[in-house]
């Protein structure tokens, strides 16, 4: 037991220090592309005579602030040591009063969505894999190869357009879909397992199986694939969110991006960095747990 | 035989729960539009966007309101007011018995630090600078109720700027908080949506003394993603579009053709220029094509306006001959004498400028062949059209056009900063009908005169007489001097088209048949201009 404790420590503090250079990595690179974008010290209302002297007044000041990549990543980290993620550049206001609404929307949305396509998931794959033919199988194969055919973003259009669902069923139909096959074939090798066979030759019921012997046996596996389905929820919140017009940080990323907004842009894209990072480490850890 | 067995209630339920409509539409019991992005501050003093001004319009009280359908200045918070002969004091009357929202008494102190804050260079209000010298104005009150400013300079019609400042409670701004106007902020969640509150001590009732506004609450939805703008009004949840698109106009007057309004040709334009900065990292040859008259004018009768009206608006624009639309009716020039249009006649003038036509190709006096892209905004179907079918004309003319498409940040900087473009193809949005609010485009020496921007001396003859009679616009208190000078500029532009103008989008509207009282103006906030008189259909007022 205590060796299994000091390798999953072991393994945490290596998981940890790579995400960290990975935090520092994706920093460095955000602002420097950022920077370096096309329209970085431009403003829209350059262009309209009311506005344009106090956008181009603004613009100066940042110039003058922000003058080498080296020099805004050092401030921008330094602040985010202190808890201080700066300023945005398009709302003029402190990044923190920005992020904390919109991460309690997205996070909401993601448990949502995951928790939604996850029962669906079960609930098709449950049934299905306790078959012993494979027509369920066959009927199933179609509609979800479409479904992962479809990218995200005209998946969210095409529910907005049919008025049918919203945010929750898209992301749901996502992650259900993506873990469905993962899920089935897990069931179905578990159910091929000698003594699943034997237990129903004896005539023990299916349900009765399922809820006491094959779901807890397989349940550190799905733990690992749920967190696999934040990854992917994550990935696909941006569109969403901004097809859906959802108030969560997936539209504060694209509309940091589209206002080059850096600071705004850099700590959703740090925050979602580590919350990939925490999922891959504690997927990884789970697999750790399950191998010893 | 199968293991499970009979049908899965709960699954097909989770998925009916799933795939009901993401929100019901309810019964509407607020009015509610959208505005394109948050405002960037809602001090009413530091509005610098549009967003940021439909709050103000909303919610801030005036000393005097320009009526956006006359076009004249109407008292509002002042019941009345004059300036001096030499224009140099105007005064101020303010009703008796106004209140702030909060129930404190508004007066003249309040009027003069509201106005003080807005002149004040700290707060950097974009209207301090339409009073020439803003740190130079004194602002005096004699009594409660009476309001004194001392100019240094005569501003022509200066009483259309006090409808842009909003009259605070002295002290820190309260954001919208306490108001003299119609609405107050009741909650504003930011990315999410502004709510509007009636302000209860408004001063303006009906004819029948019942307290305006009649709407009780107003929710502003920041929308950035303005595509679902039209789904939204459809399903009931919105009840007015301001600014509809040609697309959005066709597709909701399919539906639903009595909510679309078109009010004609807006004041705004659709224009394209050529890079004529000196400056300019372009090849010299076409410096000297952007440069020639020539060159200009034969683009611009090679276009055919009226099919681009047809096609890339549908039918909702007017072909454009110059800065000033033909709804500017106090401005715009009725004897302007266009270049006639047509591809032979722009090939002649073309011919007579030494280009020349070999094969496919049209070679300019030293051989190169004539091929530039024209620059726009990506995302906006119109123009994108715009230029596909100028592409198409120009090509008429041998001319080879690649169309590039940028977001805004970089379009701009390539416009304002590297100068790195050939020909752009933009709008111009005019939120006021006199042409004086266009001194920063057509001064030579202006970052706004986008052809050639920043000028240490005009770089021809006829832009340093554009100079000089804008200079006479923006000075002379005298109507008709200022008349015959912005007629003098529209013949100029007419003449030498450093703006090649093509069409004047017209003002689209959606407005739910719930409503009445809406009366749309072609200037801004347009379709919420009277907001005082809107009410719900057959709600008791």
């Amino acid at each position: 037991m205590r060796q299994i404790v000091r390798r999953v420590a072991l393994r945490v503090v290596w998981h940890v220090a790579r995400m960290a250079s990975l935090i520092l990595l994706s920093a460095l690179g955000t602002v420097w592309l950022m920077r370096s974008a096309p329209g970085y010290f431009s403003d829209m209302r350059e262009t309209d005579p009311r506005y344009a002297e106090s956008a181009r007044a603004e613009l100066e000041l940042q110039r003058e602030q922000q003058k080498t990549v080296s020099g805004m990543t050092g401030k921008l980290l330094k602040g985010w040591l202190v808890g201080d993620l700066g300023q945005s550049r398009q709302y003029d206001v402190p990044v923190t009063t920005l992020l904390r609404p919109r991460v309690r929307v997205s996070v909401q949305l993601l448990l949502d969505g995951i928790i939604a396509g996850w029962l669906a998931a079960l609930a098709i794959a449950l049934p299905l894999s306790a078959r012993r033919g494979s027509t369920g199988e066959m009927l199933i194969a179609v509609p979800s190869a479409i479904l992962l055919a479809i990218p995200t973003g005209a998946m969210a259009i095409l529910c907005l357009m049919l008025d049918a669902g919203g945010p929750i069923l898209v992301l749901a139909t996502l992650v259900g879909v993506r873990d469905f096959k993962l899920v089935y074939t897990l069931l179905r090798q578990t159910w091929t397992d000698p003594c699943f066979l034997q237990a129903r030759a004896q005539g023990i019921g299916t349900a009765r199986m399922m809820v006491a012997h094959l779901l807890p046996g397989i349940a550190q596996h799905l733990v690992a694939l749920a967190t696999m389905s934040v990854v992917l929820g994550l990935s696909a919140i941006v569109p969403i969110e901004v097809i859906f017009n959802v108030p969560g940080i997936g539209q504060l990323a694209w509309s940091a991006a589209m206002n080059r907004d850096l600071p705004v842009l850099l700590a959703v894209t740090l925050l979602m960095a580590v919350g990939v990072g925490a999922m891959s480490i504690f997927g990884a850890q789970m697999a750790t747990v399950e191998a010893a | 035989m199968s293991a499970l067995h009979g049908k899965h209630p709960a699954s097909l339920l989770l998925f009916f729960a799933i795939l009901a409509p993401a929100r019901a539409a309810a019964p509407p019991t607020e009015l509610a539009w959208s505005l394109k992005s948050d405002p960037r501050s809602l001090d009413p003093a530091k509005v610098d966007d549009q967003a940021a001004e439909t709050v103000r319009f909303l919610t801030g009280g005036v000393l005097l309101r320009l009526n956006r359908h006359t076009l004249q200045i109407e008292p509002s918070l002042a019941s009345s007011w004059n300036t001096s002969r030499d224009g140099l004091l105007v005064t101020f009357h303010l009703r008796p018995g106004l209140l702030f929202s909060d129930g404190s008494p508004l007066t003249s102190a309040a009027v003069a630090a509201s106005v003080k804050h807005v002149l004040d260079p700290a707060t950097g209000a974009p209207v301090a600078a339409q009073f020439l010298s803003p740190q130079a104005v004194t602002v005096e009150t004699p009594d409660p109720l009476t309001v004194r400013i001392h100019l240094p300079r005569r501003v022509v019609s200066v009483g259309k700027l006090f409808d842009e400042i909003a009259i605070e409670p002295s002290g820190p701004t309260t954001e919208g908080r306490v108001t003299s106007g119609s609405f107050t902020i009741a909650e504003y969640r930011r990315g999410q949506f502004i709510r509007l509150e009636r302000n209860p001590r408004y001063w303006k009732h009906d004819p029948s003394g019942a307290a305006l506004p009649y709407l009780r609450t107003i929710r502003l939805d920041i929308l950035p993603n303005r595509e679902t703008d039209q789904l939204r009004f459809s399903r009931g949840q919105y009840q007015l579009i301001d600014g509809l698109s040609a697309d959005d106009f066709r597709h909701l007057a399919q539906t639903n053709p009595s909510s679309v309004h078109d009010l004609g040709p807006s004041l705004n334009t659709e224009q394209i220029w050529f890079n004529q900065s000196v400056s300019a990292p372009l090849p010299a040859w076409e410096k000297a094509w952007f440069a020639n008259r020539a060159f200009r004018v034969a683009v611009s009768q090679a276009i055919h306006r009226a099919d681009l009206a047809r096609i890339a608006y549908d039918g909702h624009a007017t072909p454009a001959g110059g800065f000033i639309s033909p709804s500017n009716r106090d401005w715009y020039d009725t004897h302007l004498r266009l270049p006639p249009e047509g591809t032979s006649v722009a090939q002649q003038t073309l011919t007579g400028a030494g280009f020349k036509r070999v094969g496919a190709s049209l070679l300019d006096p030293q051989g190169h062949p004539v091929k530039f892209s024209i620059l726009t905004n990506a995302g906006n179907r119109s123009r994108e059209k715009m230029a596909m079918l100028i592409q198409q004309d120009l090509a008429a003319l041998g001319m080879q056009v690649n169309l590039v498409t940028l977001d805004f940040p970089a379009l701009i900087e390539r416009l304002m900063h590297t100068q790195a473009y050939e020909c752009a193809l933009l709008g111009l949005s005019s939120v006021d009908p006199d042409p004086g609010s266009m001194m920063n485009i057509w001064l030579s020496s202006s970052p706004n005169h986008q052809w050639n921007p920043s000028e240490k001396t005009p770089a021809t003859p006829w832009e340093a007489e554009i100079d000089q009679q804008m200079r006479l616009l923006g000075a002379s208190p005298d109507d008709e001097v200022r008349k015959q000078a912005i007629d003098t500029v529209q013949q100029i532009v007419a003449d030498q088209q450093p703006f090649i103008y093509l069409v004047y989008p017209n003002m689209l509207y959606a407005v739910s048949p719930q409503l009445t009282g809406v009366d749309m103006t072609l200037l801004q906030p347009g379709v919420v201009s009277n907001i005082d008189w809107i009410h719900w259909k057959g709600d008791s007022i």
